[in-house]
């Protein structure tokens, strides 16, 4: 069962997907879905020995390209939709035991031409809106697989919070006639305290306004939109700063650090998005090397974020952290 | 956006988006040298391989380790 419900206290749409009870829980090594299919070995999802980059549709999908029937009747408060669109997998490596900051800057910036593909075909079906590309690392986060991968939904409808910063963006270029990101990065190259890391094409910040302790935030440099506006030596750079900030992130509790990676691209409609930023947020769950920020009440309930750290000190943790790139 | 707006922003035939390509540099776009393969998996499912040429190398005519 799956379909979409509407929430007319926050005007969201809600994502009913019940078969996702079913899905794989952290299997045994030997039992990984996303590892090749040995000869004489279990079947994974992937019918291959081996491979480089894999993409397929998930086993238990929130969104489908054609999705059942809602299972109850809308009301003119409640309104119901079939719950339209695709649920990716995005499998990094064969590696089960490596992960995306060990890959070699070159595999990353093979994994961005990948990203950049499949944002330009679910960005051109009639029924997708929004393409959001996301990893989930680490048991903290709810992973179910560990094998390093990703994932990609293609949604019906533009989410709350792109919608959110559509709507902030649109009104700073309003205001003063200028891209909001631009001048967020600017603010931050200008202040310095908050810089993790920059090269001539991004830069990572943890941003002023961090609501978790690590958040941090990668901006293209230039204004660009989306994935499909990167030269290609911006994707090397992408490919390098991500690479930068994911060993960073390991080193600073000299531990795996488990985060929620998102991209921020322009929705794949037929509005004029000319006013939006591309960048990546992460938001990495540990306060400490043993302790988590959990969403309690006032982030929860309220939606206000209380943050037990200052930006301007997780920023040095970070910047110390950064290695040097061959 | 009022709460119309955000519910009108709802599964619905949209307007097709001209594919834009700007990655262009002197050595030429990634994509390029990205092999692509579609296969169809348990449940109907698309599945697709993606490989890569190394720079100064031939492009190889399947994946390896891919069935044929």
């Amino acid at each position: 069962m799956s379909e979409l419900r509407w929430n007319p206290l926050l005007g969201e749409w809600v994502v009913t997907a019940t078969h996702r009870q079913e899905r794989t829980f952290l299997p045994p090594a030997d039992f990984c879905p996303l590892c090749p299919t040995r000869p004489g070995g279990f079947e994974t999802e992937i019918p291959a020995p081996s491979y480089e980059i894999v993409v397929f549709e998930n086993r238990f999908p929130s969104l489908q390209p054609s999705p059942p029937a809602p299972a109850v009747e809308g009301t003119d408060l409640y309104h119901v939709a079939p719950a339209t669109g695709v649920c990716e997998v995005v499998v990094y490596t064969p590696d089960h035991f490596s992960t995306l900051a060990a890959q070699p800057v070159e595999r990353i910036e093979q994994l961005v031409a990948v990203w950049t593909d499949r944002f330009r075909e679910l960005g051109a079906l009639d029924f997708v809106r929004y393409v959001f590309i996301f990893e989930n690392r680490g048991e903290e986060i709810g992973v179910t697989l560990h094998h390093p991968h990703g994932q990609i939904y293609a949604y019906p409808f533009i989410p709350p919070r792109i919608a959110r910063e559509l709507e902030m963006s649109a009104a700073h270029r309003a205001r003063t006639g200028r891209c909001l990101v631009c001048d967020i990065v600017a603010e931050e190259r200008r202040d310095g305290r908050r810089i993790v890391v920059e090269n001539e094409a991004f830069v990572a910040a943890v941003p002023f306004f961090a609501r978790w302790p690590y958040e941090t935030h990668i901006y293209a440099r230039r204004h660009i939109q989306s994935l499909l506006d990167l030269e290609r030596s911006e994707g090397r750079a992408l490919a390098a700063i991500l690479k930068q900030t994911l060993i960073a992130f390991d080193r600073v509790f000299e531990r795996p650090f488990p985060y929620i990676m998102v991209f921020h691209q322009r929705p794949t409609d037929e509005g004029d998005h000319s006013h939006y930023h591309f960048h990546i947020e992460f938001y990495p769950p540990l306060r400490t090397a043993t302790k988590l920020k959990f969403l309690a009440g006032s982030e929860a309930g309220a939606g206000t974020f209380i943050n037990d750290a200052l930006a301007e000190e997780t920023a040095a943790a970070l910047r110390a952290c950064i290695p040097k790139l061959d | 956006m009022s709460n119309e707006a955000r519910r009108n922003n709802s599964p619905m035939e949209k307007e097709r988006r001209p594919a834009t390509e700007t990655r262009r540099d002197a050595d030429g776009p990634l994509e390029e040298r990205m092999n692509k393969r579609t296969i169809l998996i348990s449940g109907g499912r698309r599945l697709i391989f993606y490989s890569f040429v190394s720079e100064g190398k031939r492009p190889l005519s399947r994946p390896e380790g891919e069935p044929e």
